[in-house]
């Protein structure tokens, strides 16, 4: 008979499987599908999923419709929210550079999301515009959003708003956003060359 | 109800639309204020269209309270901060800064991409399954069809023209070429046959083609420039064919 641990085991593995395994649209898992493959204990299940991956740098990260919930919220709640992985602790530009966002990509992002999150999550797409070109060229300012609206970064609403999207809400932690971007020291004057 | 009064409601919805529509601040509604406004005019509506109008500008009051709730809520939390301030920030930072700022607060999704047992045997299933290509769309839109010519037989036959039309038009369109090769000599080939809609564009590429046959005109083409003339006859050169294909019988396409 199979102990109760290596039942968790086989479980925990089950999880890591199916919240890793590539998905037509988005990435991360539903918790109807965890219950459906791993059984109604599946927050149990994930709770202990969290603490084997945690020491690789790594937690699971649990979003339903009202923002991050902890596998303690309540069963309906975790049935309809996205389970994901994603990495623990931040990266520094050197690091996330591979990831294929080069220096103007992070920064473009950085303008969006931070202007956005100020104007609480939504803003006309023309506004935003006009903040990515203080410090990027036209063109990359609509390449830009139309990439980010495509990877899931922001939304385009009816009105021609931009809201902050789903893949937003998973990765980027919006509290250290603003605290980073506030805590910039004033840009240093560059020197003016002499008539 | 007096058009006056409809309007004030129209105006009341459009301006609480417009506060729901964008991110400005919803304290700048006087709620209280459009409340009063619409209890005075209540008496006054009568028709179902006023109502409806009624009804639509206390619901959108409901959700600027709503938003008003929000907001305070917000501005309460944590993430509140003054969007000029962000500006300001977002100004004064090198691009360097702001991915360093990204960068300090992105916690990337793992995923695998790597492909499965499962995906490649189903990717073989799929290759193995798949028609080759010529064969695959004719189940939804049959044999494909090669180009097709028309004479004046089909043309009768389709009825687009009856043979008593076809002598009749064949001396008008001659009618209509030739003061215009007498005055300039030659005339664009796809000029001349567009006609107001595909039958006549067809019709009139076909009326020409025996004007051409009978030697009263001829066809001109420059392949280098892409244009085609028709031109007063030539006698002296030996005559040939010239395949003129009409694809999209409303556009040039040679």
């Amino acid at each position: 008979m199979m102990s109760v641990e290596s039942d968790v085991a086989i479980k925990v593995r089950k999880a890591l499987q199916i919240m890793l395994t590539p998905k037509v649209r988005n990435p991360g898992v539903k918790g109807w599908e965890l219950k459906r493959a791993i059984g109604k204990d599946y927050h149990t299940v994930i709770q202990a999923l969290n603490t084997e991956i945690d020491k690789l740098g790594l937690t699971v990260k649990i979003v339903g419709e009202s923002g991050e919930l902890s596998p303690q919220a309540e069963q309906e709640q975790l049935d309809n929210a996205r389970f994901y992985i994603i990495f623990k602790e931040p990266l520094t530009t050197r690091e996330a550079s591979p990831s294929g966002m080069s220096i103007d990509d992070m920064a473009a992002l950085a303008i969006t999301l931070s202007y956005l999150t100020s104007k609480r999550g939504k803003a006309p797409a023309k506004e935003v515009e006009k903040m990515l070109k203080e410090k990027l060229p036209r063109w990359k300012v609509e390449w830009n959003i139309r990439r980010f609206i495509r990877k899931g970064y922001i939304l385009k609403d009816d009105d021609g708003n931009l809201v902050i999207g789903w893949r937003s809400l998973v990765e980027v932690d919006f509290k250290s956003l603003l605290t980073l971007l506030l805590a910039t020291p004033p840009k240093e004057q560059e020197p003016v060359e002499p008539r | 109800m007096p058009e006056d009064n409809m309007e004030k409601v129209l105006k009341i919805v459009e301006a609480l639309r417009a506060v729901i529509g964008s991110s400005s601040d919803p304290f700048n509604v006087n709620v209280k204020e459009h409340i009063e406004a619409l209890r005075r005019l209540l008496p006054e509506w009568k028709e179902l269209d006023e109502i409806l109008a009624d009804v639509e500008a206390m619901a959108l009051l409901s959700r600027i309270v709503e938003l008003q709730e929000k907001w305070v809520r917000y501005q309460a939390s944590s993430l509140y901060v003054d969007p000029l301030l962000v500006e300001l920030k977002i100004v004064a930072s090198t691009p360097e800064r702001l991915a360093e700022v990204f960068a300090g607060s992105w916690h990337p999704i793992l995923k695998i991409e790597q492909v499965s047992k499962m995906e490649l045997m189903n990717a073989i299933n799929y290759w193995n399954r798949l028609l080759p290509f010529d064969k695959r769309f004719v189940e939804e839109f049959g044999q494909q069809r090669g180009l097709a010519s028309f004479d004046a037989k089909r043309l009768v036959e389709m009825k687009i023209l009856t043979e008593e039309e076809l002598n009749r038009r064949f001396w008008e369109v001659y009618g209509e070429l030739k003061p215009m090769l007498d005055l300039h000599g030659k005339v664009d080939y796809w000029k001349f046959v567009e006609g107001k809609d595909s039958n006549e564009t067809i019709a009139r590429a076909v009326i020409l083609s025996h004007i051409v046959s009978s030697g009263l005109a001829s066809i001109e083409v420059k392949p280098l420039e892409d244009n085609i003339f028709i031109v007063k006859p030539k006698l002296s050169k030996q005559p040939r064919s010239v395949a003129i294909t009409i694809s999209r019988p409303d556009r040039r396409e040679t």
